[in-house]
């Protein structure tokens, strides 16, 4: 096995552990993967989330900025979708 | 005993805040505020008390020291995908300043005010978040010995 395959492997295993929500994209697509709602201060005065969710994406599905994907009983919209190493995607949501 | 220059943030605060803004109600508007504000709470108003600088002597007001009191007042709005949080701002901006380009000596406290510069920021996070900052120069006097008055 290659270092590149070996990476993919360890990065699905991780992602698979550690997957804590199911994403559902539009036409169905469910999706298991990261969610994170961590807060912070914007411009010193207003207290708010910044919410993302990391996952492994499938061949099938294609993720746009203005896309709409449910995550629980919330309702996000895509607001940038960034690719890492080893098929990762992570994507900026909006409430 | 209160400064001249506390009056004069006082009067601007009561300026945004009586009658009731169309765009923010009363009680969004806040004074040097500490803490934070949800994203769901905005708009709102902040209104901060800036510098000074050095006094002046008051030229043909003779035993009277010229002063000039920064007064910022900041607007933030969120604004969902693909809308602009400035565009939310910008009604309050500019009912805010309306308010206070209808009285600029605040009931005669002040000689009236300068514009100084304008600040706009913006931040991605569950909603699309920014603010406007105006900043207003008031011009004031006291007399050489008091701040009062």
């Amino acid at each position: 096995m290659g270092f590149e395959d070996l990476e993919v492997a360890a990065t699905a295993a991780v992602i698979d552990a550690l997957a804590n929500a199911e994403a559902v994209f539009g036409g169905g697509v469910r999706v298991r993967g990261i969610f994170e709602e961590p807060g912070v201060r914007i411009l010193g005065t207003v207290s708010a989330t910044v919410p993302t969710f990391t996952f492994r994406r499938p061949a099938e599905l294609e993720v746009a900025r203005g896309d709409e994907v449910a995550i629980g009983t919330h309702g996000y919209q895509v607001i940038a979708a960034e690719a890492h190493d080893a098929g990762l995607i992570t994507l900026g949501l909006s409430a | 005993m209160t400064s001249k220059a506390e009056r004069i943030a006082q009067a601007v605060l009561g300026a945004l805040v009586t009658p009731t803004m169309d765009g923010v109600p009363p009680t969004r508007i806040y004074r040097d505020m500490e803490g934070a504000l949800g994203a769901a709470e905005l708009p709102a108003v902040v209104v901060e008390m800036g510098d000074e600088p050095p006094p002046e002597p008051g030229g043909t007001l003779i035993g009277r020291k010229m002063r000039e009191l920064e007064v910022r007042v900041q607007t933030l709005a969120s604004a969902c995908v693909g809308a602009s949080p400035y565009a939310v701002a910008d009604p309050v901006v500019v009912e805010a300043h309306d308010r206070l380009a209808a009285d600029p000596t605040l009931g005669g406290l002040a000689f009236g005010f300068a514009e100084g510069g304008t600040g706009r920021r913006r931040e991605d996070a569950e909603r699309n978040i920014g603010s406007v900052t105006k900043i207003y120069l008031f011009r004031y006097h006291t007399t050489e010995s008091s701040l009062e008055s």
